[in-house]
C-alpha cells in the first residue's frame, strides 16, 4: 500500500513538474513564451515561420516545435506532434523482486525493446519484454514470459540531457510453456501457451549523447492478473535512437 | 398441410424476391409521433462494445439480465417481466423471427455491431410499423452506403482476468477461465445511386468463462460432441438489395443463422440444453407513393427457426421448427393538417414437429389505423388503435399520445395506452404444449386457462432543453397488469454435476399487479469535447398478489448510470461508463440458498437467491488510424474487479480486456 502511495506521489509530481507554452496559442510571440517560461519548461511552437529577435535571459526553457526542423539545433531535444518522431530502443532486462511466484520459478536475463513516440499529451511507449523462467522443480513447466504492452505517460527534463519519464499502461502477458499443458480438471482444452491481463508503471531516466542517440535505465512494476496475482519489478539498461517518422508510417498512424 | 407448409417453405422465398424485383420501401410519410429513444453508431464506436446485443448495455431505459453473456433477457421501461420475453427485435424494418421459447436472442442478429448506423428504442406501446409494441421494441438500422463500394473487416477478442498462468501445476492452481470468444466478421457494400447491394458473414464463439456454469455445461455435453469446452460457436451471414425509385423504395433481405453449438436455459429443466440453432428469414418491405399525400407499404416476412439435437447426455431432442409469415399492408396519408395510417397485417404460426399435434398452426389477424393531428397550436395528439382476431378471439390495442410543446425549451409528452393480448400472440411453449408439443410432457401444471391479458399503461415525460449544451429528461410511468399468466417453479443444487433440478412448473393464470417507475436523464455537452450523460430509474411493483411481486423482485430496483466521453480530436476518444445496479430477489431459487460448492482451488462459494448491488466501471479508448480507415479499440469492462452477477446461478463478469480492430479498405461509412 505504502508503495502504492509513493509511486502516486512519485507519477503527480513528474506529471506537475513542468509547464507547456503554447506559441502561439499561449502567447503570440516567442519572447513573451520564453519570459513566462522557467527553466526545462517546454516552449511548444508551432509549424509557423517566426520572424524573432530572441532573447533568453539566462533561462534554459526546452523547444519543443511540432515537426524536427534540423539535427543540428541543440535546443530541440525532441517533437511534440502526434507520431512526429519514433525513438526505437533495445535493452538488457532483469527481474529483481521476491514473492511468492518466485518460490516457484526462477527468472533469467532477457531482453525488452519499445517503440516510444509522441501521442497528444505525452508520449506512448508500445513494448516487448521477453523473459525466460525456469520451474523450481519438475512439475513446473519453463515458460518464457512475452510481456506486450502500452504505456502512455510523460517525460520532463531533470537537466538539459537528462530526461525523466513515467508512465502507466496496460499489456497483455503471454506465458509460452516449453511443453504443452496436460488436461486435467481444470484445463479442458489444453495448450502450450497462456495469457493474461496486465497493468503496469513505468519509470525511464535517458541520458542523451546526442539527438538521436540515448542511454536508458528504468524500471517497470507490472501486474499480470491471473487467479493469483502476479506482479513483477524489472530493471532494464539499453540504447534507444532517435529519428522522424516516415511518412507512410503517420499516415497510418494518424 | 405438412405438405402445404413445406411447399410454402419453398414457395415463399421465391415469390418474396420475385415480388422484390418488380415493386418498389420506406417512403415514410411521418414517423415522428412515435416516442421513441435513439442511440447512435459514434456512440457504440466509442464504447468500444463488441457484439450485437452489447447495446442494451446502453440503452438506460432497459434493465438486462443474462447467465451466460450472449443471451439476454430485457425489461423495457417497465413493460415486462424477466418471464415474458416477448419484446421485438426488428432489422431494418425486418422482423427476424428471434422470439422462442420465451428468449430472444440478439446475438443471433446477422450483421455486425459496427454495422449499426443507429437503434431505436420504443419503450411505450405503440404502433410501429404495423406492430403494437406491447413490450417494447427495438429497431437497429444498419449503415450504407450512397455511392460506390465499401468493404468492412472486423476481428474482436477478449479476454477474462482469473487465468492460473504458470500457477497451473502448483498449489495455487485455478480452473483457466480466459476464453470470452471472438467475433470474426466482413461485409461487401455496393451502391450505383439506385441500387445498393450488401452482404456479409459473421462467425461468433462465446464461452462462459465463470467456473460453475462451465462445469454443469460440459457435464451435460455427451461423450460424443466433437468439443467438451461448453461455448457458443456461431455461423451467419445475410443479403440485402435496397432499390430506390422516383417514387418507390424497395427493401429485400435474407439471412442465415447457426449456433452449431448453442447453450440454452430452458426453464422448465432449470438448466442449459445445448441444441443445434438456426434461424432463416427472407422479406421485403416495399413503399411506393401514390400521390404526393399518399404512401402505400406492404411488408412480406417469412423466417424458420429450428431448434436440432446437439448431443447431450440427457439425450433432449427439442425437434422443434417454427415459421412465422407475416404480411402487412399500410396506407399513410396526409390530409390538410392531419395525417394517418391505415392497415391490415395477416401472421400465421406453424410448427413442424414429430410430435402429434391437434393443429400445427394458427392465424392471427390484425386491423389498425393511427390519426394525428394539431389540437391547438402547441398540443399535437396521435391515436393509435388495434384489433386483433385469432381462432375465434379478439383483441383490442389503444394508445394516445399527447405532446405539448409548452416552449422552445420545454415539452411534455403524455403516453396512455390499454391493450388486450392473445395467448396466441406470445407464441409460446405452453400454447403450443396444449395443442400436443410433449417435450415436457406432464412436469407442468396449468391452474386455469390462459386468457387474454389486459395491461394499461402511462407515461408521463417532461423534457426542458435548457440550452444547445444541457437537456432534462424526466419521466413517470403507470403499468397496470391484468389477467396474466406467471410461472412459478423452485429449483434444487444438484451437488453431484453442479446443475440444478426442478420441481414441476405451475402456471399461474389470471394474476395482476402494478409496476411504477419514475426516471431522470441528463445530457451534457460542456463543449464538443466532452459529453456526459447521467440516467437515474426507480422502478417497483406496487399493491401486488405474491406471485406477481415474486417475478418482479427478480428485476432490480434502482439503476444508476453516468457516462463520460472525452474526445480531445477526431481520431481519438476515451469513453467510460459508471454503472449501479440495486439487488435482486429470486424467489424460484429459494431451495438454493446457502448451498454451496468447491472449486478446484478449494473455494467454498455458496449460491443464493439474492443477487447482490453492483458498482462497475467499464472503460473503453478508441483510436482511428490510416485516415479513418482502420478502427481501433479497446474495452475494459469492470475495471475494479468488482463482483458482478445478473442471476443467481449465472456467470460472474470479472475485469474483462476485450480488442477489437476493423478495416474499411475503400471508404469508411
Amino acid at each position: 500500500m505504502k508503495l502504492m502511495k509513493y509511486l502516486l506521489l512519485f507519477i503527480l509530481f513528474s506529471l506537475s513538474h513542468t509547464t507547456n507554452i503554447n506559441i502561439p496559442e499561449d502567447h503570440h510571440t516567442l519572447n513573451e513564451g520564453i519570459k513566462t517560461s522557467s527553466n526545462y519548461d517546454d516552449v511548444v511552437i508551432s509549424e509557423i515561420k517566426y520572424y524573432e529577435n530572441i532573447t533568453f535571459e539566462k533561462k534554459k526553457p526546452v523547444f519543443r516545435p511540432l515537426y524536427i526542423l534540423d539535427d543540428d539545433t541543440s535546443d530541440i531535444s525532441q517533437a511534440v506532434h502526434p507520431f512526429n518522431f519514433i525513438k526505437i530502443s533495445i535493452q538488457l532486462t532483469q527481474n529483481i523482486n521476491h514473492n511468492t511466484f518466485y518460490q516457484f520459478y526462477e527468472s533469467q536475463n532477457g531482453l525488452k525493446t519499445s517503440i516510444t513516440t509522441p501521442f497528444y499529451w505525452g508520449d506512448i511507449q508500445a513494448s516487448i519484454h521477453v523473459l525466460p523462467y525456469i520451474g523450481k522443480e519438475q512439475n513446473y513447466i519453463d515458460f518464457i514470459g512475452i510481456h506486450q504492452n502500452i504505456k502512455w505517460g510523460k517525460s520532463i527534463h531533470i537537466f538539459e540531457k537528462l530526461r525523466w519519464y513515467n508512465a502507466i499502461g496496460t499489456g497483455y502477458y503471454i506465458f509460452y510453456f516449453s511443453k504443452p499443458l496436460y488436461s486435467s480438471n481444470e484445463i479442458f482444452n489444453p495448450g502450450i501457451a497462456e495469457s493474461e491481463l496486465s497493468t503496469g508503471f513505468l519509470s525511464q531516466l535517458q541520458y542523451s549523447f546526442n539527438n538521436k542517440i540515448n542511454l536508458n535505465i528504468e524500471t517497470n512494476i507490472d501486474r499480470i492478473f491471473t487467479y493469483k496475482h502476479i506482479d513483477m519489478i524489472n530493471v532494464s539498461m539499453g540504447i534507444s535512437y532517435l529519428f522522424k517518422t516516415p511518412d507512410w508510417m503517420i499516415l497510418l498512424l494518424n | 398441410m405438412d405438405d402445404i407448409i413445406i411447399k410454402l417453405n419453398y414457395l415463399i422465398p421465391v415469390l418474396l424476391f420475385l415480388a422484390n424485383l418488380i415493386t418498389a420501401n420506406n417512403v415514410y410519410i411521418d414517423k415522428d409521433f412515435i416516442e421513441r429513444d435513439v442511440i447512435y453508431s459514434d456512440m457504440i464506436e466509442k464504447s468500444g462494445l463488441f457484439r450485437v446485443g452489447d447495446i442494451l448495455l446502453l440503452v438506460n431505459k432497459i434493465r438486462v439480465n443474462t447467465l451466460d453473456g450472449f443471451t439476454w433477457s430485457a425489461n423495457i421501461n417497465g413493460l415486462s417481466s424477466f418471464q415474458r420475453q416477448n419484446w421485438i427485435i426488428l432489422l431494418d424494418g425486418q422482423r427476424l423471427g428471434l422470439n422462442t421459447f420465451n428468449n430472444v436472442n440478439i446475438n443471433m442478429l446477422p450483421i455486425n455491431i459496427t454495422q449499426i448506423d443507429s437503434v431505436e428504442i420504443i419503450s411505450a406501446p405503440q404502433i410501429y410499423d404495423g406492430i403494437f409494441t406491447n413490450y417494447g421494441l427495438i429497431h437497429i438500422h444498419s449503415k450504407s452506403i450512397s455511392n460506390g463500394k465499401a468493404m468492412t473487416f472486423f476481428q474482436s477478442a477478449g479476454n477474462e482476468t482469473g487465468d492460473p498462468g504458470p500457477y497451473i501445476y502448483t498449489k495455487y492452481k485455478s480452473p483457466n477461465v480466459d476464453k470470452v470468444g471472438t467475433v470474426t466478421a466482413a461485409t461487401l457494400e455496393l451502391n450505383n445511386k439506385d441500387i445498393n447491394f450488401n452482404a456479409g458473414i459473421n462467425f461468433q464463439q462465446s464461452s462462459v468463462t465463470d467456473w460453475a456454469v462451465i462445469k454443469r455445461n460440459s457435464n451435460i455435453l455427451h461423450n460424443n460432441a466433437v468439443d467438451k469446452w461448453p461455448a457458443i460457436e456461431m455461423f451467419s451471414s445475410y443479403f440485402k438489395l435496397d432499390r430506390k425509385r422516383n417514387k418507390s423504395n424497395n427493401h429485400f433481405f435474407m439471412n442465415y443463422s447457426r449456433a452449431f453449438k448453442y447453450f440454452l436455459f430452458f426453464n422448465p429443466l432449470g438448466r442449459e440444453i445445448p441444441m443445434d440453432y438456426i434461424i432463416k428469414h427472407i422479406g421485403i418491405n416495399n413503399n411506393f407513393a401514390i400521390s404526393e399525400n399518399m404512401n402505400i407499404t406492404y411488408r412480406l416476412h417469412y423466417s424458420n427457426n429450428q431448434f436440432n439435437k446437439y448431443p447431450n447426455s440427457l439425450d433432449i431432442d427439442f425437434d422443434w421448427e417454427s415459421n412465422n409469415l407475416h404480411a402487412n399492408l399500410e396506407n399513410q396519408f396526409i390530409i390538410s393538417s392531419y395525417s394517418g395510417k391505415l392497415g391490415i397485417g395477416f401472421d400465421r404460426y406453424s410448427l413442424n414437429t414429430n410430435y402429434e399435434l391437434s393443429k400445427s398452426f394458427y392465424d392471427i389477424y390484425n386491423y389498425y389505423g393511427a390519426f394525428n393531428y394539431h389540437l391547438t397550436e402547441n398540443i399535437i395528439q396521435n391515436i393509435d388503435l388495434m384489433v386483433l382476431f385469432s381462432n375465434g378471439k379478439h383483441a383490442l390495442k389503444g394508445a394516445l399520445l399527447t405532446k405539448w410543446c409548452i416552449n422552445p425549451k420545454h415539452t411534455l409528452n403524455l403516453i396512455m395506452s390499454h391493450s388486450q393480448r392473445l395467448v396466441e400472440e406470445d407464441n409460446s411453449l405452453w400454447y403450443w404444449s396444449k395443442l400436443g408439443y410433449g417435450l415436457i410432457n406432464t412436469d407442468f401444471t396449468i391452474n386455469g386457462d390462459l386468457n387474454k391479458s389486459k395491461t394499461f399503461t402511462t407515461d408521463l415525460i417532461w423534457e426542458n432543453k435548457i440550452n444547445d449544451k444541457l437537456t432534462i429528461e424526466v419521466s413517470n410511468y403507470y403499468r397496470s397488469f391484468d389477467d396474466i399468466y406467471l410461472e412459478e417453479q423452485y429449483y434444487s443444487f444438484n451437488l453431484e454435476d453442479g446443475s440444478f433440478t426442478s420441481a414441476p412448473l405451475i402456471i399461474h393464470t389470471n394474476q395482476e399487479g402494478v409496476v411504477i417507475g419514475a426516471n431522470c436523464a441528463i445530457k451534457s455537452n460542456i463543449n464538443s469535447k466532452i459529453y456526459q450523460y447521467f440516467y437515474y430509474d426507480y422502478q417497483s411493483e406496487l399493491s401486488s398478489k405474491d406471485i406477481f411481486k415474486d417475478v418482479m423482485n427478480t428485476i432490480p430496483k434502482h439503476s444508476l448510470d453516468y457516462q463520460l466521453i472525452f474526445s480531445p480530436i477526431q481520431n481519438f476518444s476515451i469513453w467510460t461508463k459508471f454503472s449501479y445496479i440495486s439487488s435482486s430477489q429470486w424467489e424460484n431459487y429459494k431451495n438454493i440458498n446457502g448451498e454451496s460448492y468447491l472449486t478446484i482451488h478449494q473455494d467454498t462459494l455458496k449460491y443464493s437467491n439474492i443477487v447482490g448491488s453492483s458498482n462497475v466501471i467499464d472503460f473503453g479508448i478508441q483510436k482511428w488510424l490510416l485516415k479513418r480507415k482502420i478502427n481501433t479499440n479497446l474495452f475494459f469492462r469492470n475495471v475494479f474487479n468488482q463482483k458482478k452477477r445478473y442471476h443467481p446461478i449465472g456467470a460472474s463478469f470479472d475485469l474483462t480486456l476485450y480488442f477489437h480492430i476493423t478495416y474499411y479498405p475503400f471508404k469508411n461509412y
